[in-house]
């Protein structure tokens, strides 16, 4: 774990003790975290919070091979940006819950790479996977119906619909995901995370 | 007075087995392909999905007789068609009651243009469970050793007591392939209870995460795992406890590389059945054993 405030590395050793994660190495200069590297079997490096200052943590740990997760306070993108080109294998945002932060660290310990989750500002949850490439709530509810092995006909009854206007929104789906049959359009759903499984 | 060899004897009764079954056999015709099917309940017909793929309406044909069927389902996973036309009003065909055997001798009888189309042979594999190329989780696999031309394709395929014990369909590097008569049966319930044929429903939205050599061992994972992007309330997936990031590794012991094959899996499988998934969250691997439900309707 290295940062440069001690503050920081308060409150970061409180959260990893919390994750259940013990830190092996707290320190404040890239020196001494570039030569305790060597020594650690599958370290990994903790930097928080203010880019450009942590960039020679990610760079000491990037030189070892190291995945490096990067506590970002702030919320510039140019310094998310910058952090993520520069190698980072997970920008966090700080503070973290305990639980994620262990979680996340798992992951890039895994070979993962974590990008900054958007937030919603409204209910500060996750905002949901990115919508289809133009797959509107209809089709959706529609292609539904056709992964649950629905004719026209009883899609039409069930969502009130005429039959014509059932063939109109399917053939604007199978467009849209580039599919020849049903069974093609349900796969390529599956795949591009558009579908219940 | 000539004596009846033993030989012609066993021709009568084989030619009178398929005259018994010619009135449960009809001919499809949709836009594109003409194939065969057989009366499984009143006004309920059995044939091939496959072909149909698509159709919405066929005609049913049988001796000059012309009518209109209405496809109810058309199941590519199982490759089983369930096509509703109420002028088929034939006794229906019965199931076997014993599981076809390696060697048992069967017919083919389907119906062509100009009349019954009929191929005798026998059965040259009968092992399961088998999950066919679709995904679907059948009894059994059974391979036959009879011709199948197109038109027969969707034909029933008949033990030598009449019994029903499987659909004939044209499989890959032209095997001729049986669809057990319980998965017909399956759907042709499914059919009458829903009005559908029911598939396995988990309630997650995953993305495929490829990994990097380095992950690959770490994990024990092959090109790519599946990351659990949404789990719907209320579904099985819920219940079982999974979770927004789980990493879901292996299904039924298999590597799960793609979403289009957990699709496939769990599609194959009914409402009730059970899969085991590998799920990963953090550094932790368990194995859970997960009951589907039927996709809600919207």
């Amino acid at each position: 774990m290295a940062a440069f405030h001690p503050q920081v590395r308060g409150a970061l050793h409180r959260h990893l003790d919390a994750g259940g994660i013990s830190a092996a190495l707290e320190t404040d200069s890239a020196a001494a975290l570039g030569r305790a590297l060597t020594d650690f079997a599958e370290p990994l490096v903790i930097t928080g919070t203010r880019w450009p200052e942590t960039a020679p943590f990610l760079a000491t740990g990037r030189s070892h091979e190291v995945p490096v997760a990067l506590l970002l306070e702030e919320e510039s993108l140019d310094a998310r940006h910058a952090a993520f080109r520069a190698g980072a294998a997970a920008l966090l945002p700080w503070p973290i819950p305990a639980t994620a932060l262990a979680r996340a660290l798992e992951s890039i310990a895994c070979g993962f790479r974590l990008l900054p989750q958007h937030r919603s500002p409204a209910s500060g949850a996750a905002a949901p996977v990115s919508a289809s490439p133009g797959l509107s709530a209809r089709e959706r509810e529609l292609l539904e119906l056709v992964a649950a092995g629905l004719t026209n006909k009883s899609i039409a009854r069930r969502l009130d619909l005429s039959i014509n206007t059932v063939k109109y929104h399917l053939a604007s789906i199978f467009a849209k995901l580039d599919a020849r049959t049903r069974a093609e359009a349900v796969s390529a759903a599956a795949r591009r995370g558009e579908l219940m499984l | 007075m000539s004596p009846v060899s033993v030989l012609s004897q066993l021709d009568g009764e084989r030619a009178a087995i398929l005259e018994r079954a010619a009135t449960s056999v009809f001919a499809v015709e949709s836009a594109r392909v003409r194939q065969s099917a057989f009366l499984w309940r009143g006004g309920l017909l059995v044939t091939a999905a496959e072909p149909l793929e698509g159709a919405e309406s066929l005609r049913v044909l049988q001796d000059g007789s012309s009518s209109e069927g209405e496809v109810l389902a058309c199941d590519l996973r199982t490759d089983i068609a369930v096509v509703r036309c109420a002028a088929a009003v034939a006794p229906a065909l019965a199931p076997g009651t014993t599981p076809p055997r390696v060697g048992q001798t069967i017919a083919v009888v389907g119906r062509a243009a100009a009349g019954l189309i009929a191929s005798w042979g026998s059965i040259c594999l009968s092992a399961g469970p088998w999950t066919t190329r679709r995904g679907a989780t059948l009894a059994r696999r059974l391979l036959l050793d009879v011709r199948l031309t197109h038109a027969a394709e969707g034909a029933p395929v008949l033990d030598l007591d009449g019994f029903a014990v499987a659909m004939a369909v044209r499989g890959p590097a032209h095997q001729v392939l049986g669809i057990p008569i319980e998965a017909v049966e399956a759907a042709v319930s499914d059919v009458v209870a829903h009005g559908h044929i029911a598939h396995g429903y988990l309630g997650v939205r995953v993305v495929p995460l490829g990994l990097g050599v380095q992950a690959r061992h770490r994990l024990n994972a092959g090109q790519a795992v599946l990351v659990v992007a949404d789990v719907a309330q209320g579904s099985p997936a819920s219940e079982a406890g999974l979770e927004i990031g789980d990493l879901l590794l292996a299904i039924d012991g298999v590597a799960l590389q793609s979403p289009e094959r957990l699709l496939g899996r769990i599609q194959g499988k009914r409402p009730g059945e059970t899969l085991r998934l590998s799920r990963r969250r953090g550094s932790v691997v368990e194995e859970l054993t997960i009951t589907l439900a039927a996709r809600p309707a919207t």
